[in-house]
């Protein structure tokens, strides 16, 4: 029994306590080491995250049909329900008109250039009628080709503060393009958000 | 040992792999966060009649006179006028004047829509915002509300309201005066502006049987005066 490593069995049982021990303190480094690593376990769960949001917000960004807010443009609020529908679009912010997302004409303090009409009079706006006429047609174009109906309609983007005069002048040349039915787009809100009645002082 | 080093290794290339990956997520997040807009968008059905009257001809066959509402927005008020002929002043009006007279005659709605442009333009689009509201609040709405379900209450069937507007109305108002026409509420007649604003819409049965908001006058058209 004594030959064996020259160790009694009290010192073997030590040995084998202090080896435990030490595996165990290695163990606990390792795991404390291992903490600066954890940041690890944290990644993974807010990858997830992150990579969920990218795929919704990707899909939201590849959504939108109609740009309603922009440097020069923020169209009104209304109580309208109804759908936007994927249409030919004219937009009229602050600086300029658009068809489909490119400029045709400028805008300079609400009004288009008297240059750009027959007279002062006059409500009809030649460049416009000349981008619309040619969106109509390819429109039109692009029906037969699917084999659908043309529907002559139009959305109008138009910032809150256009002036009447000008939102007329755009219907009426974009009638005089064989247009007939004509949306206004709007941002969704509440009768009681639009009436404004929060400001009003109610109960003193 | 040497095992458990090639173990640590095989261990280690998943870390420097994610960090790239990481920082195009994290930029990619917050630029597209600034890009979407959380706005609902949605649209108001308009129609821009060339020549004639706005409402339907087959009107013409009964022997009543077509309504052939229409509501002018100048900038004292709104004027109405139904069946040709212009609708006299609501009491606590002035009687030479428009049929709405504005509820807050302090307000200059010609200098705050200026005034709301202006800001806009300079870049101060709150303060600007903050004039247009105040230019819009200034019109009667619920007297408007009141006077278009006595038109509606008379002629059930018509829908149809043609707008005009002094040149240099706003759009907003334009599109807060077809908000007004458009639903009808739980009552008739409102006496009070925060309950006017507060009330629900009233809903009806549908043709097809669902729910649907009852129409007051929903279907808007533009007119010219050439």
């Amino acid at each position: 029994m004594v030959e064996k490593g020259g160790f009694s069995k009290e010192e073997e049982e030590w040995i084998k306590a202090q080896r435990q021990r030490e595996a165990e303190r290695q163990k606990r480094a390792a795991r404390r080491k291992g903490d600066e690593g954890a940041t690890d376990v944290n990644i993974n769960s807010l990858m997830d995250i992150m990579v969920i949001m990218l795929v919704f917000l990707l899909k939201s960004y590849g959504e939108e049909p109609i740009r309603a807010v922009g440097d020069d443009l923020k169209v009104p609020q209304s109580t309208s329900q109804l759908e936007p529908v994927d249409t030919m679009t004219v937009t009229v912010t602050r600086t300029a008109l658009l068809v489909n997302d490119s400029t045709v004409v400028d805008v300079r303090e609400g009004e288009v250039d008297p240059s750009h009409k027959d007279g002062d009079g006059s409500l009809r706006i030649e460049p416009l009628l000349e981008s619309l006429n040619d969106a109509v047609e390819q429109e039109r174009a692009e029906a037969e080709l699917l084999g659908e109906e043309f529907e002559p309609e139009a959305t109008i983007i138009a910032d809150q503060t256009t002036p009447h005069r000008l939102i007329l002048e755009v219907l009426y040349t974009a009638t005089e393009a064989q247009l007939t039915q004509f949306r206004f787009a709007i941002i969704r809100s509440t009768s009681e958000a639009v009436g404004g009645v929060a400001a009003a002082p109610t109960g003193i | 040992m040497a095992r458990r080093t090639r173990e640590d290794v095989n261990e280690t290339p998943e870390e420097p792999d994610l960090a790239p990956f990481m920082n195009l997520v994290i930029i990619l997040i917050p630029m597209l966060l600034l890009s979407v807009v959380f706005l609902e968008v949605a649209v108001i059905n308009v129609t821009m009649p060339l020549g004639g009257s706005a409402t339907s001809d087959d009107a013409e066959d009964d022997d009543e006179e077509p309504l052939d509402l229409s509501i002018t927005i100048s900038s004292s008020g709104l004027y109405l006028s139904a069946a040709g002929s212009i609708v006299q002043p609501v009491t606590g009006c002035p009687t030479q004047g428009p049929t709405i007279c504005l509820a807050d005659d302090t307000v200059d709605v010609d200098a705050a829509f200026e005034d709301a442009r202006r800001l806009i333009a300079a870049g101060e689009e709150e303060a600007g915002e903050d004039r247009l509201n105040e230019g819009l609040r200034a019109y009667n709405w619920r007297a408007l509300y009141n006077k278009l379900t006595e038109f509606k209450n008379e002629y059930p069937d018509e829908s149809t309201v043609r707008l005009s507007a002094d040149a240099d109305i706003p759009f907003a108002l334009t599109v807060r005066t077809m908000d007004v026409a458009r639903y009808r509420l739980e009552a008739d007649v409102y006496e009070d502006d925060t309950e006017f604003w507060q009330a629900d819409f009233r809903t009806e049965q549908g043709e097809d049987g669902d729910e649907q908001y009852a129409n007051l006058f929903g279907d808007p058209a533009f007119a010219v005066h050439q």
